[in-house]
């Protein structure tokens, strides 16, 4: 209990940078997944455009306006000026900017001047599905001979009938969620176990240690125990908090495969994790490795982006870190076909882990004892 | 002074973490960003729109550049069900009691533009009208757009304000009650303002050689185009303000009682919440922040950065440009100004 104690005092100072870690890992969690719909029929994609009317109010431009708010999103918090549109373009919220010029509908009906001027994103599908359905309003409108509106509307609202193929109905939130969980399980099981194992392994301290009544193996099981536990804890909060966030029953049918496998990959995660603290000696190299396996793990191994578009050479290479398995198994119970092959490479990975440990640590032994005989002499 | 400059170099030289956060994490950054987004490209119209057609209408609809038409046996549902969810086919067209009917595996932007082209075709017919299909669109496209480099232009203005950690450097190095390195100069009958200068010069040239090799690495290793010449210069001009920015941030910070340790964390967190806001983490969120906060993004020094770069490149818009870097200029003579207030005349009879 004395080393238990001892234990979350480490800990204790440190708590800001762990719950700095948890609350950036929701905070992100939150706003990607509301980016994400749900759905069992087909819907019909919506282009975002802003309307800018320079003409006149007449009925060829009210109905097209009614046109387009049924067939696109209309954005209209978008001022025209080039700084707004620049930005809205970059940045994806609009693939389309509609300009009607003053004597547009005039020339149009009067003059036959049968052309409109779209600034587009360049080369978008967005924007080039906005262009069909301009040019099916002024095309209709003409055959209508520029009246009877409402009678056009009612044509152009009659669609074909489309049959979405009945799918998986759980949705990817979930793939989603426990992919994004690689970033902050690694980070965060480095970190805390990088920090406790070091500030004991400081020279002074383990020498105190040392000739205390307490064996060397009980004082590392305690820690390795307290270290395991304290992760277990927060990725149970996060699965709970992914239960309330997903609102999904992560017990039903397959979705415990999801926490099983997640418990699973923190086998060969947490090893690692021991190397590090064991053998990286400064606060400064634990924190830049826990951000560099952390990110780049997640980034390589389609955490973040998912695996269907990384490259397929990348991929190959990221098959030989836990990530890469752990991603691709959150899809394989995703698409229901999650075997026992597939903790597989978990258990190769915990034998070769676990191979380079006991090398280390048997180089260490030799070291010390070589070090005993020349103090000897 | 050429001494004092000589061992500020030297003592530079060796604090590899500092190092790490400067040199060796934006790159890895950086390479991560380009592996991870290199194959991230938006729908585009480049690729055709492949999809299936019941064998019986073969030679009787129409067709159009974008579309890849394959015909396949009306019988053979499971085949069908089986192309449509996993091969690149994105709907089925057949017809059920002479009506035409369309099977989708999922809603999209493809499948909307080829139910779109097919409705007009079908609207058509039902009206009853004649059709002259003169209206034409003349397509006024933007700059070829490249989200992904916002990730990049980003990542430098992060580097920028990492300027901090040498910031907190200098001061920690020349104050006495701050280092013992310090209360060593201190002593010493060389004035501490020519010390001050002389490190701040020297950690100033190093920083920019530093985030020169960087820019050197995303240009030449990653590909990353950062335009002609005159947008080269003024990336240059962009960098040299923002690394003053940077480093004064971090004598700022440095003057806070606090360790060294969490000083470098104070600068760490806030430099990554003012990148978030940069949209170093999803440009969404630059997005989101320039138009509902924008009181935070036009003093946000990393924004600045990304958003000038994008004001060279993309936008090519120049007066945006030199609004920011009038507002970069401006902050870091603030910065200056509050640091030689903070730093000045500190007289200690013991420590």
């Amino acid at each position: 209990m004395q080393i238990f104690k001892l234990y979350f005092k480490i800990l204790k100072n440190n708590l800001g940078i762990i719950m700095m870690y948890v609350f950036i890992f929701l905070i992100i969690a939150v706003l990607n997944l509301s980016s994400l719909k749900k759905n069992n029929n087909f819907e019909y994609t919506k282009p975002n455009v802003v309307v800018y009317n320079y003409d006149e109010e007449n009925d060829l431009i009210k109905y097209f306006v009614k046109y387009l708010t049924l067939n696109t999103n209309i954005i209209t918090d978008i001022k025209d000026n080039k700084e707004e549109i620049d930005n809205a373009l970059f940045y994806e919220q609009i693939d389309t900017v509609i300009r009607i010029p003053k004597g547009f509908s005039s020339d149009l009906i009067n003059n036959h001047k049968t052309s409109l001027e779209l600034s587009n994103r360049h080369n978008s599908a967005f924007a080039y599905l906005t262009n069909i359905l301009v040019e099916k309003y002024f095309n209709f409108s003409e055959a209508y001979e520029y009246q009877n509106y409402e009678e056009m509307l009612e044509v152009l609202n009659k669609n074909i009938a489309v049959e979405l193929l009945a799918n998986n109905d759980n949705s990817k939130y979930s793939v989603y969620y426990f992919n994004a969980l690689n970033y902050v399980i690694i980070a965060l099981s480095i970190y805390i176990f990088g920090l406790t194992l070091n500030t004991i392994n400081q020279k002074n301290i383990k020498n105190r240690n040392q000739v205390s009544p307490i064996s060397d193996l009980k004082f590392n099981l305690i820690f390795l125990f307290g270290n395991i536990l304290l992760m277990s804890i927060i990725i149970f909060l996060f699965v709970l908090f992914g239960l309330i966030l997903l609102q999904e029953n992560l017990f039903k049918g397959n979705n415990i495969n999801y926490i099983l496998n997640l418990y699973i990959f923190l086998l060969p995660i947490y090893i690692i994790s021991y190397i590090v603290g064991k053998y990286i000696s400064s606060k400064q190299g634990i924190s830049a490795i826990s951000n560099i396996l952390s990110l780049g793990s997640s980034f390589l191994c389609g955490a973040f982006v998912p695996q269907e578009y990384l490259s397929k050479d990348l991929l190959n290479i990221s098959k030989v870190m836990p990530s890469y398995w752990f991603v691709k198994n959150n899809y394989d119970i995703y698409e229901n076909n999650f075997r026992f092959n597939n903790i597989i490479p978990f258990l190769i990975f915990i034998l070769i882990f676990f191979a380079v440990f006991m090398l280390l640590n048997l180089k260490q032994k030799k070291l010390l004892k070589n070090n005993d005989k020349i103090k000897q002499v | 002074m050429l001494h004092i400059i000589k061992y500020s170099f030297k003592r530079l030289l060796k604090q590899p973490s500092m190092i790490f956060w400067v040199l060796i994490f934006p790159i890895i950054l950086a390479t991560l960003f380009k592996l991870a987004f290199s194959n991230l490209k938006e729908t585009t119209m480049e690729e055709k729109i492949k999809v299936l057609v019941e064998e019986n209408l073969k030679n009787k609809i129409y067709t159009n550049s974008y579309l890849d038409i394959d015909y396949i046996n009306k019988d053979n549902e499971e085949e069908i069900n089986n192309k449509l969810l996993n091969d690149d086919y994105i709907a089925y067209l057949y017809l059920d009691n002479s009506e035409i009917k369309i099977k989708v595996s999922s809603s999209g932007i493809k499948q909307t533009i080829f139910i779109e082209i097919l409705n007009s075709y079908i609207q058509q017919i039902n009206s009853g009208k004649e059709f002259t299909n003169s209206f034409k669109i003349t397509d006024e496209s933007s700059n070829n757009f490249d989200v992904i480099d916002s990730y990049f232009f980003s990542l430098l203005g992060m580097l920028c304000m990492f300027g901090g950690f040498y910031g907190v450097d200098i001061v920690n190095s020349t104050m006495p009650n701050l280092s013992k390195l310090g209360a060593r100069i201190n002593v010493s009958p060389t004035k501490k303002v020519k010390y001050l200068i002389g490190n701040t010069i020297v950690s100033y040239l190093v920083f920019l050689l530093i985030e020169l090799i960087v820019i050197l690495y995303m240009h030449f290793v990653l590909n990353i185009n950062f335009g002609d010449f005159a947008s080269v210069l003024k990336l240059i001009l962009l960098i040299m303000v923002g690394s003053i920015v940077g480093i004064t941030f971090g004598m700022i910070v440095s003057t806070i009682k606090a360790s060294e340790a969490a000083k470098i964390g104070i600068i760490n967190a806030i430099t990554l919440s003012l990148s978030a806001f940069a949209g170093l983490y999803s440009p969404n969120i630059k997005y989101f922040a320039d138009t509902k906060l924008p009181f935070i993004n036009k003093i946000n020094p990393t924004n600045l950065i990304n958003d000038s770069l994008l004001a060279i490149n993309y936008f090519h818009d120049d007066s945006r440009f030199y609004v920011n870097i009038i507002t970069l200029s401006i902050l870091s003579i603030i910065f200056i100004f509050v640091t030689i207030l903070i730093l000045r005349r500190r007289k200690y009879a013991n420590i």
